[in-house]
Formats: structure tokens, sequence, C-alpha cells
């Protein structure tokens, strides 16, 4: 569902933010993506979503190039940035609205999935309030209904459980796999790694824009726990880890 | 006792002054230029700065010609009020748009109050902010002007030294009087539900006040003499003068050499600073609790849902961000507001009225007739929403970049809010203009197609000047809104190209003017659509 290849990105002064990362989701993975901060991870997620661009290296949304046909891609994807940043001016109804009319969505299946999300997450009643008095939480929320609203095929989270309460975090965790079960992928950094050992069959672990592991999840942690392999692994720049 | 309170100034004067600094390096992004890589950005910054001068050179050029004109007139003894006036004027009417915006900024709030840093200091650090930005136009406007007027009236020493102190003083009040009227419009809306439009209607009321106020008694004499409307800056300095009561004071302390006038001016500029500091300090943290706590009804009840295009999508939320921002609205609505005012204005002066002023030179009568469309044109340009639509997405700047839009549709949506606002506005003040004039024939058809063909080329040519000066990380829209590159890089082409526009329809009369009005149009027009093309292509990716 989304390959990249050898993904390089440099910035202003010609530091390289990420240097040929290669990785392979398939339909129905909960990919997770971790590594310290300023790993390279909210790099390769902005590429793969199209908001920064890259010089060398190549990113395919189910085979389609996100360079060549941008809007093909993401009409496919769905985007949640570490920071819920959305239009505060707007009300909640009115950005899902919104983002519902961009992704073409007709009005009675929109109704429906608003529904559905918004009862979930507790969110339906500050539905008509503007989004500039939510809280961090609640726009997050919003943020993730308005991901989930279109179905994508691919549902890519930067951070996504920083700031949500212990039963949103719950929900959201169900409907990723809810999600996967009907043949979308995820691929998302977290910080959280209990989550991501529990949550993901899939892994990879970066380290200053180089890609040190990847996998299966099982595979990586051998019987150990994520956070032992994670910090075994960034110690020694991957090195115990790919011998193993 | 007298020691601690000595030490608790001390503290405040430090908090003002490094509060101050956060301020300054936002200036210009000077901070973010200063610490970044992007050598785009450098560039950005030194061409700002090339602007500013520009611009500052013609200021202070133009108010040395008006000084020097007085001087040689005869009148040298009106130019320290016409100076004093006409600055004041300025920063009052440029202050008052954003004087409520900038002391309240609510952005960082929450942080500055949960710090020891007391309210004195966060609304004095923001006064002076303001009132270094004035200072430097006031130094523009009136240390040249004021050097012709010492070297015409062979003034003494001592006249150099008060009236550059003088220069000092002369932003404080119309400082002030614009920080009060921000500040209390600010108050009064941060308890309403609809803040926002009622900062902008109580503020346009205000600018239209002032321009009605001070126009009005030079349409109530009945006659406008040939000297008068052919010297409109004497008139204009007439009726500021009379508006304007410190100029008086100003006058004696400056042309008389009166020390007492002088403390008296001095004295009247700091107090009622003073007063004003004082009595928001008071009402500082609420005012701004009441503007960052919004409305939350908690009781929507999902109904029937509609579905709309994308570019209809985009479209609504673009018009609806135009209207939750206050200083975007007044900012860029004040020339749509003036082009109308202006229609309105000759049509109650009356056809006669305004014809028997003219009939005095059919050379002057011609003239007007050319430059009113290129005139209207101008008005509608001052408030290309464009210009700065892209920047003012901010940290936001990621949705429209990761949905699946074409460039073309985003751009597309920016495009027609400003048509939307200078369409009508342009179309309404040329049917004021054509009826209250009684122009027939292709007169009346240049005054509609001239205004639309500027309003439409600085719509695109706004949008791309934003595209190569983005700016999306600010903290207050102010900065973006009033200050940017791109703003100033626009502003100075279409003037540039509006002045053009009118030079050239000078040169030229019969046949051949209504010819080049149709070059002038077709040329614009094609210009236009090459920019357009250009820009819809454009990988927005890259701007960041």
């Amino acid at each position: 569902m989304l390959s990249i290849k050898n993904l390089t990105k440099s910035y202003k002064g010609g530091k390289k933010a990420v240097s040929n990362l290669s990785l392979e989701i398939e339909r129905g993975d909960i990919y997770g993506f971790i590594g310290h901060n300023g790993a390279g991870k909210t790099t390769t997620i902005k590429a793969v979503a199209g908001i920064i661009d890259f010089e060398e290296g190549e990113i395919l949304v189910d085979g389609h190039s996100v360079v060549k046909e941008p809007i093909l891609c993401k009409q496919k994807m769905a985007y949640i940035p570490d920071n819920p940043d959305l239009y505060e001016h707007l009300t909640g109804i009115q950005y899902l609205s919104f983002i519902g009319d961009i992704f073409g969505i007709d009005a009675e299946t929109r109704k429906e999935r608003i529904k559905k999300y918004a009862d979930a997450f507790e969110l339906t009643a500050s539905l008509g309030d503007l989004i500039a008095s939510y809280s961090h939480g609640m726009k997050q929320k919003l943020a993730i209904i308005s991901a989930l609203i279109h179905k994508p095929a691919l549902l890519i989270l930067d951070e996504p459980f920083v700031g949500l309460d212990p039963q949103a975090s719950v929900l959201l965790k169900g409907y990723m796999r809810e999600l996967c079960a009907e043949g979308s992928a995820i691929f998302f950094s977290t910080h959280v790694l209990d989550v991501a050992e529990k949550l993901c069959n899939k892994i990879a672990i970066i380290k200053e824009g180089t890609l040190i592991v990847s996998g299966r999840t099982e595979e990586l942690t051998q019987g150990k726990s994520l956070e032992d392999v994670f910090m075994e692994v960034v110690r020694h720049g991957g090195d115990a880890a790919k011998e193993k | 006792m007298e020691e601690m309170q000595l030490r608790k100034n001390s503290s405040v004067v430090m908090q003002i002054v490094k509060l101050l600094k956060i301020q300054l390096l936002q200036y210009m992004s000077i901070n973010e230029t200063l610490h970044s890589k992007d050598e785009k950005k450098r560039h950005s910054l030194y061409l700002l700065l090339g602007i500013y001068i520009f611009l500052g050179a013609i200021i202070a050029l133009y108010m040395s010609a008006g000084a020097y004109g007085l001087c040689f007139l005869g009148l040298p003894h009106i130019v320290p009020a016409y100076l004093l006036s006409i600055t004041s004027i300025i920063i009052l009417m440029f202050t008052i748009l954003k004087a409520g915006s900038m002391l309240f900024q609510i952005k960082n709030y929450e942080m500055l109050i949960s710090l020891p840093i007391s309210p004195v200091a966060i609304v004095v650090s923001r006064f002076l902010n303001m009132y270094i930005g004035n200072l430097v136009l006031a130094l523009l406007t009136m240390l040249p002007a004021g050097i012709i007027y010492g070297v015409f009236v062979n003034a003494p020493a001592a006249f150099y030294i008060v009236y550059v102190i003088s220069i000092f003083l002369v932003p404080l009040v119309p400082l002030t009087v614009a920080s009060i009227v921000g500040a209390a419009v600010t108050a009064v809306a941060a308890r309403m539900k609809y803040k926002n439009a009622l900062t902008i209607v109580t503020s346009m009321a205000f600018i239209i006040g002032i321009l009605i106020v001070s126009f009005y008694p030079a349409f109530q004499k009945g006659e406008i003499t040939t000297q008068q409307m052919t010297d409109f800056t004497s008139l204009l300095s007439a009726q500021i003068n009379n508006l304007y009561p410190l100029a008086n004071l100003y006058t004696e302390a400056i042309v008389n050499g009166s020390p007492s006038a002088f403390a008296g001016f001095a004295a009247v500029s700091a107090g009622i600073f003073a007063v004003f500091t004082g009595v928001v300090q008071w009402k500082y943290a609420s005012i701004c609790a009441a503007l960052i706590t919004h409305a939350a009804k908690k009781n929507y009840v999902l109904g029937k849902q509609y579905s709309r295009s994308p570019i209809g999508a985009m479209y609504g939320k673009e018009m609806k961000r135009y209207f939750s921002s206050s200083i975007y609205v007044m900012n860029t609505a004040v020339g749509y507001i003036m082009m109308i005012l202006v229609g309105a204005a000759l049509l109650l002066v009356g056809k006669d009225k305004v014809m028997s002023a003219m009939e005095v030179a059919e050379v002057a009568r011609n003239a007007a007739e050319k430059i009113l469309p290129f005139l209207l044109a101008l008005m509608g340009m001052i408030g290309t929403t464009t210009i700065s639509a892209l920047s003012l997405e901010g940290k936001q700047w990621w949705i429209p970049k990761s949905l699946p839009v074409r460039t073309k549709v985003i751009l597309d949506s920016k495009i027609l809010v400003n048509l939307t606002l200078s369409v009508p506005s342009c179309a309404i003040a040329a049917i004021l203009c054509v009826a209250a004039l009684g122009y027939q024939g292709m007169s009346s058809v240049w005054m509609f197609v001239i205004p639309l063909t500027y309003c439409v080329f600085a719509s695109v040519m706004g949008m791309a000047i934003n595209i190569k000066f983005p700016q999306f990380h600010w903290d207050n829209e102010a900065s973006v809104v009033k200050q940017g590159t791109a703003l100033f890089a626009g502003m100075l082409l279409e003037f540039a190209v509006a002045i053009a526009g009118i030079v050239l329809t000078l040169l030229v009369g019969g046949a051949a003017y209504h010819i080049l009005m149709s070059v002038i149009t077709i040329v614009l027009l094609l210009i236009t659509a090459v920019i357009y093309k250009k820009m819809v292509n454009f990988d927005l990716r890259k701007l960041d």
C-alpha cells in the first residue's frame, strides 16, 4: 500500500534529515515508526503525506507516485499531524463538512460516519462550537474523526496518542484495528513503546535519519520488551540487532 | 521601603526591555532569518529592507517638498504645525487598525501571564513596540522637512535641538488615542459573542468618521475655490490643523521658541500616555481573559448534512477565514470603502459644483476624467487580500497541502475571495462616479473596465507575490497583514502599475486615448493570464 524507496531529504544548510530510507507497508499492516526526537520520523511522514518535497527516492501509494500523481495518492490517504492545528475559525461540524466536501463524501454517508465517530469520542455536542474553543484533546479527536470519515486506504499518524484521554486512546486503537481489518494500512510514529508493541504487527526504528531495523514486531523483539530492543538498537547503532 | 519600591520599578523596566527586545526581533522575521540557513529568507529580508528604505525616502521627499512649497509661498510659520498634523493623522490612521490586536495579542498571553511579569511591563512593551515603528515614521516625515524649514527661516542651533526632541514626543498622542480606541473596541467586543464583527464595524465606523470629519467642512463651505482644488495639500493641512488641538501649542513652542509651550506639549504628550497605561494595565488581565474565552454551547445536535464541490468548500472556508480576522478585514476593506466613499462624495457634492471647479481649465477636466479610473483602481488594489492570504494559513498550512486538491483549487479559492470583495466595490464606485460626473460613452466604460481589470490583475499578482514571499511562522496576524515582504512588494508593484497607467494616458488625447486604454486593458489581462497559468502549476510542497 505504501512503498518508500531510498528516500533522502536534506534541510537547508545541507543536513540530512532522512537518508536513503526504504520501507514497505502492506494492506492490513499497522506499522509503528519509532525513534528519538529529531530522528527523522516527522520528516518521513510529511514527505509521505505530500506536505514537504524531497530530493531523492520515491514514495508510492498503492503504486502511484506522490510526486507525479499527488491528488490520486492524497485521495487514498489521511494524515493526522503531531499537533492538531486545525482551522480555528470554523466550528467542528464546519471542519468535518469541509473535509467531507473535499473527499467527495455524499451527505448521507457523511452524516452516518460523523455520528458514529463523534458519538464514540463524545464530541457531538461540541461540534457546533468554534474549534478555537476546543481543548488540545478535543482538537486531536476532531482531527481523528476527519481522517476516519473518508475511510482512507492509508492512514498516516504522527504521535496520535499525545493529548488523548485514556478512553479516546482505547477507541482510536480499536478504530485502527477495524480499519486494517477492512484492508487499509496504517503507518504511525510514536514514543509510547508499549502501545507500539501491542498494536503494531510491524515496526521500524530510525536513528539520525537512517533506518536501523524494521520487520515484524515478534521477530524484532524475540521475547524481549520493545523498550529493551529499542534501547539496545539505538545505543549500538543497530549492529547488535542486525546480527540477530 | 523606598529601596523595595525602587527594586520593583527597576525590575519592571528590565521586564519591559526584555519583552520589547523579543517583540523587535519578530519585526520582519529578523530573528528567524538570522538563525535560519535558508538563503531565500535572507534575500526576502534584504528585499524588505530595500523596500522600506525606498518608501522611507519617498515619504521624506514628499514631506520635504511640501515644507519647501509652504516656505516658498511665504508660509514658513505653518510648516511645524503642518508636519505635526500630517504625521499625527498618518500615525492615528495606521495605528488604529492594529492597536487593539497588538496590545491585547492573546497568542502568547497565557504563557506571559503565567510568568512573574507585571501587566504594566506587557502593556508598556507592546506600546513601545508600536511607538518605535511610528517614531521612525515621524523622523522620516518631520526631520528632513524640519531641516528645510530651519534653513529657510535661518533658525538658531537651539531650534534643531528642541525640534529633534519634539519629534520623539509627536507619536505619543496619536498613538495613545489610537490605542484608547483600539482598547475600548477590544474591551467591549471581548464581552460579546461576535467579537470580530463588532471590532470590524466599530473600527471602520471610526475611520469613516475621521474621513468625513476631515473633509466635510470643505464641502460645507459651498464654494470650492480653484486655489483650494489645486492646492490640495494646503486644504488638507488647514483642515487637520483645525482638528488637532496640539498644533497651536506646537507652533508656539517651535516657531516662537516658547519654553512654556514646549513644556506644555511635552506634558500633554507624556501625561496622556501615562494615564492610558495605568488604566489599561488595571483591566488588562480581564480583557485578555475575555478575549480567549470563546462561547461554547455544547448543545449541538447533528442534523441534515449538505455536500458541496471542493472549490465551493475551499471558497467557503476562505470567506470564513477572511471575516474571522478583524485586522485582515480592516486593512483590506479600507480601500474598497474609500473608493465607494469617493463616489458617494462626488455624488453628494453634485455634478454642477465639481464641473464648475473643473471648468476653469479644460486641461484639468480632461486630466481628472483620465485619472479617476486609475485612482479607483489604485484604491481597489490597496485592498488586495491575496497578498497575505497564503501566509495567513500559518500553522494550518499543512491542511491544504495534505488534501487531494490541486494547487489551482487552493489558489482559486483565495483569488475568488478577493474578487468577491473587489468586483462589487469597483462596480458601485464606478456607477457613483459616472452618475456624479455625467460621463457617457467610452468615458463611462473605462470607469468600469479599468478598475475591474486592475483588481483582477492585483488578485492574481498578489497571489503570485505571496507564493514568492510566504511567511507561515507568525504570532500576530498584523505581521503578515501589515508588515510582510509580500505586502510591501505587492503594494509597490501595484502602485507602480497604476501610476504608469496615469502617466501614459496623460500623454495622449483624442482617439489615441481610447486605443491606449484598450491596450492597457489587454496587456494587463494578458500578463494576468500568463502569471495565473504559471502559478497554478506551482508545487506547494516547496513552501514551508
